[in-house]
């Protein structure tokens, strides 16, 4: 596993509690995270130029994202909730003129 | 019929109409109720109002009134989640980022909100459809999609 230090390092920075368990895995090794009767299994494929393949095993109704994709639906969460409703009546006007053509 | 409390003010609303987010919403996991209300003076914009918490709510359009040719799979297991037996089972709404400029209005495409009209649970679905991604245009695609309409007139 890689840069955790420097993860916690910056959450601690941030000044949020975290609690990570720290492994290292060779390749070809692997890693079961189990919750009740649900496993997620990670191996650890390869690893070469900075770039660490992994294969994730887990039933379909176990959603893995990418972590900067997950977080980029969380932040267009965020950013929608702060809408500024002036502006609506605008889009209003915009839509009712594109049916109309 | 319970009152809430809701950015828009105190709601009646019918337990049968609550949307259930079982999961939450990304960013919102503890949220789990929620409401989609339809005000006349925003219409066709639909709110998606926390139910839970009086300064959560999203503005929320079905996409494709926005993106005429939005589509994408919807996998089995969420399928049977949802207990969907046909398309029209299923409503969907996609958020809307509205900035100050009228021209910075984006709609996240790469994460439908969906419901199921069959037993009131929904979840934000989150694509691998690199073609989508989470600030589209507003205008843009409004545009995109009016002369699609136009050509297609066209061409008969």
């Amino acid at each position: 596993m890689m840069k955790l230090k420097e993860v916690l390092l910056s959450s601690q920075m941030k000044k949020e509690a975290i609690d990570l368990l720290i492994l290292s895995r060779k390749k070809g090794e692997n890693i079961i995270i189990k919750l009740g009767d649900k496993k997620v299994e990670i191996h650890i494929l390869e690893e070469a130029g900075g770039e660490i393949k992994l294969g994730l095993e887990a039933s379909k109704d176990i959603k893995i994202y990418r972590g900067e994709i997950y977080k980029k639906i969380v932040d267009q969460n965020k950013s929608s909730v702060n809408s500024n409703l002036d502006i609506v009546n605008f889009l209003k006007e915009e839509l009712s003129r594109r049916t109309e053509n | 019929m319970k009152s809430y409390e809701t950015k828009f003010g105190t709601l009646e609303i019918e337990e049968k109409d609550i949307i259930l987010f079982e999961f939450g919403i990304p960013g919102f996991e503890e949220l789990k109720k929620f409401y989609i209300l339809n005000l006349e003076e925003t219409n066709p914009i639909l709110w998606l109002v926390s139910l839970e918490n009086k300064d959560i709510s999203f503005p929320v359009i079905p996409p494709t009134g926005v993106r005429i040719d939005y589509s994408y799979d919807i996998s089995q297991d969420i399928v049977d989640y949802l207990e969907l037996k046909k398309p029209e089972d299923v409503f969907t709404l996609s958020i809307l980022t509205i900035r100050e400029k009228k021209e910075n209005i984006t709609i996240n495409l790469a994460a439908p909100i969906l419901i199921s009209l069959v037993n009131n649970k929904a979840l934000q679905y989150i694509l691998e459809n690199i073609d989508y991604n989470t600030e589209h245009s507003f205008n843009d695609e409004i545009k995109r999609s009016a002369s699609i309409v136009s050509n297609e007139k066209g061409g008969d």
